[in-house]
């Protein structure tokens, strides 16, 4: 049987704001299957975003056990979050999050360049052209819309071969026309390639259509599905 | 003797206050002011004097000068780690990604420490063209300015000052940079893209 994605044991996060402590997640049980497409959903403040953090190795729980890939990185340093994030974790950010002086195909490449791959333009077109971008290449962030930049920045999750995709409102800045078409080309990512993808979102469409959804309010998994 | 009588016997009435002597013995010239220094009414300014005030308003400008340098070299620094710093503020968030999709800390530090240098030396390159092509300005103001300028060349700009200039921007680039490559490299990833949202 192969390594479970995600396997967190009483996984909380705190914050201290002044005497009060708030738990934005407090102790969530977690197993994710190799490939998997799993929706996070709940209101604002709910702990959606603190818990891809974790999970996407970003950042880390104050106390219980979160297991990636098999590997314990609740106490693990920097140094080596780093290395489980390029080659392992893909991330896609609500606001796109591209740099703005880097053509598409470029801002590809700076992922592979951090993984320290060869600059394979082949690759970093292939991906471009499968998120339907292969006659934006060449383009800035500027000169795309919004759904063509989140293209983009799921061509850049996909360049390092990673293990999952983590995605953080990935339809939150998008009209329904360009939300539809990014949820497409995650679930064929999911169907094709049983790429193992988790999403936090409020976006029921998305939630619809990923194979089970984690409910959470005040940091609390409230329900399965 | 009095002033009217040499003005009239250098038929220059009104206009002669000073009378310049050579001396065919040169050996001689001290012996000539000490006798000179007993006459009244009458100022003896030797050339070694002219020398010596002259050679101590040069020293005393190039203390001036190498102040103003130093001072201004002081004030490059802080306004490059400033600009610098501000523009790691401003791309928090992009450093945050970077180090999200996998740039690590030696990564960022190195990216902000080139970008530095290179801006530096670009400003160095500049400096010394502007300082040459301005050089020529400098010059014709001084002559404009001053009544009895020398005819020779007043301001030289030699190979090894423009060398040292363009030499001295990139150190100031390595140790600009220095800070705010460290600071952007020290950003905590999640903090750094929530922080720019």
């Amino acid at each position: 049987m192969s390594k479970l994605v995600v396997k967190a044991e009483k996984l909380s996060k705190t914050y201290k704001l002044l005497a009060e402590e708030i738990a934005a997640v407090n102790e969530v049980d977690l197993e994710i299957e190799p490939g998997e497409f799993v929706s996070i959903m709940g209101p604002s403040g709910s702990g959606k975003t603190t818990l891809l953090d974790m999970i996407g190795c970003l950042d880390h729980s104050t106390s219980g056990r979160l297991q990636i890939l098999g590997e314990d990185v609740s106490k693990m340093k920097e140094s080596r979050l780093v290395k489980i994030r390029r080659g392992q974790i893909g991330f896609v950010f609500q606001d796109f999050s591209l740099i703005p002086t880097l053509t598409a195909l470029e801002n590809v490449q700076l992922a592979s360049h951090f993984a320290g791959m060869a600059q394979d333009t082949t690759k970093s077109t292939a991906l471009l052209e499968k998120v339907g971008l292969g006659r934006r290449i060449n383009h800035l962030p500027k000169q795309m819309s919004g759904g063509e930049k989140q293209r983009v920045a799921i061509a850049r999750s996909l360049v390092t071969s990673p293990q999952f995709l983590v995605a953080d409102e990935p339809t939150g800045q998008l009209d329904t026309k360009n939300s539809s078409e990014i949820i497409g080309v995650f679930k064929q990512l999911n169907d094709e390639e049983r790429l193992t993808i988790i999403v936090a979102t409020h976006d029921e469409a998305l939630g619809r259509q990923t194979d089970r959804a984690v409910y959470l309010q005040d940091g609390k998994v409230v329900s399965y599905s | 003797m009095p002033l009217k009588t040499a003005q009239q016997m250098f038929s220059l009435p009104g206009k002669l206050t000073g009378v310049g002597i050579k001396l065919k013995d040169m050996t001689q010239i001290g012996q000539f002011e000490e006798d000179l220094y007993n006459e009244p009414g009458i100022q003896i300014v030797s050339m070694a004097q002219v020398r010596g005030t002259i050679l101590n308003l040069i020293s005393s400008a190039k203390v001036m000068a190498n102040s103003v340098a130093v001072i201004a070299i002081f004030i490059a620094l802080i306004g490059v780690v400033n600009t610098i710093l501000m523009s790691v503020f401003e791309r928090t968030q992009e450093i945050g990604v970077m180090k999200a999709i996998g740039a690590s800390r030696p990564g960022i530090f190195k990216l902000i420490w080139t970008e530095t240098v290179l801006i530096c030396t670009f400003g160095g390159v500049l400096g010394n063209i502007l300082a040459v092509l301005g050089s020529g300005l400098v010059e014709r103001s001084i002559k404009m300015v001053l009544p009895y300028a020398p005819s020779g060349q007043l301001v030289s700009i030699k190979p090894d000052l423009l060398v040292g200039a363009f030499v001295g921007a990139i150190v100031l680039g390595i140790v600009a940079g220095i800070y705010p490559a460290w600071r952007a490299s020290s950003m905590v990833p999640v903090e750094a893209i929530r922080r720019g949202e």
